[in-house]
């Protein structure tokens, strides 16, 4: 019984750390074109607490990759070389990201729904 | 007192399959993070049990995780993390079946106690 009541928070601690990874993942895709934007990341972590390891986000950190250079000489940001920093966000490894935490995200939510259903189950035997 | 044994064997196997149903969520949750293994508990047997365990701060330690076995691994990220989704989406699915299993046991043998009652 406890232990099916633990599941559910488990299950949605994992889905928060998902979903805060995917809000950084779009704010970064969302800044894809800003000029000197620098890519944001999310590091996981896990805290053993009650025999059991609860994932949680450790620290959002900053992609220090040199920003990319764009040749656009009527951009009134240009330098005298015609260049524009823009980002260091590359759409590809942002969309991957997205994708790979949503998939996580799921099987989360599938575990969360598992861990009611056997909870209401036990419940059931106090029914009849 | 058959029933009585039927029982409380039925609890205990409904306690593991809820047990190994959270151990499974608990590695789906840490599916990314950064060398995690999975852990796992073995199979459900009527002389082991439920293995002991801490849940509270105030318990006396066991030493790391007692009764816990590594679980299956296939491949092992750049990261460290080798929990597999399928993998524990498949064995979460198991333990709930058994669950239901062991509950539905459970219920049959109080059934049968009611009638033996019932009819005193």
């Amino acid at each position: 019984m406890d232990e099916a009541l633990k599941t559910l928070s488990l299950a949605a601690s994992g889905m928060r750390a998902q979903s805060t990874r995917l809000r950084i993942a779009s704010e970064n895709l969302a800044n894809a074109q800003t000029e000197g934007y620098r890519r944001r990341t999310v590091s996981f972590a896990v805290t053993m607490e009650e025999g059991a390891a609860w994932p949680r986000v450790s620290g959002v950190g900053t992609d220090q990759r040199p920003l990319r250079q764009v040749y656009e000489p009527s951009h009134p940001k240009a330098n005298k070389q015609g260049y524009v920093i823009s980002s260091n966000v590359d759409p590809m490894i942002e969309l991957a990201d997205i994708r790979q935490a949503s998939r996580s995200y799921e099987a989360g939510l599938a575990s969360f729904d598992q861990a009611r259903r056997i909870f209401a189950r036990t419940l059931d035997i106090l029914k009849r | 007192m058959e029933n009585l044994a039927i029982l409380s064997l039925a609890s205990a196997a409904a306690r593991h399959a809820s047990y190994r149903q959270s151990l499974a969520a608990a590695n789906i949750a840490n599916a990314d993070t950064p060398g995690y293994r999975p852990v796992d508990l073995p199979v459900f047997s009527v002389d082991r049990g439920v293995p002991l365990r801490e849940t509270r701060a105030q318990h006396v330690p066991l030493g790391g995780s007692a009764g816990l076995v590594p679980g299956l691994m296939v491949e092992v990220l750049p990261d460290g993390n080798a929990v597999t989704l399928d993998v524990e989406m498949a064995k979460a699915a198991e333990a709930e079946l058994r669950h239901d299993l062991a509950t539905t046991i459970w219920q049959r043998g109080l059934g049968l106690l009611r009638m033996a009652v019932a009819n005193r």
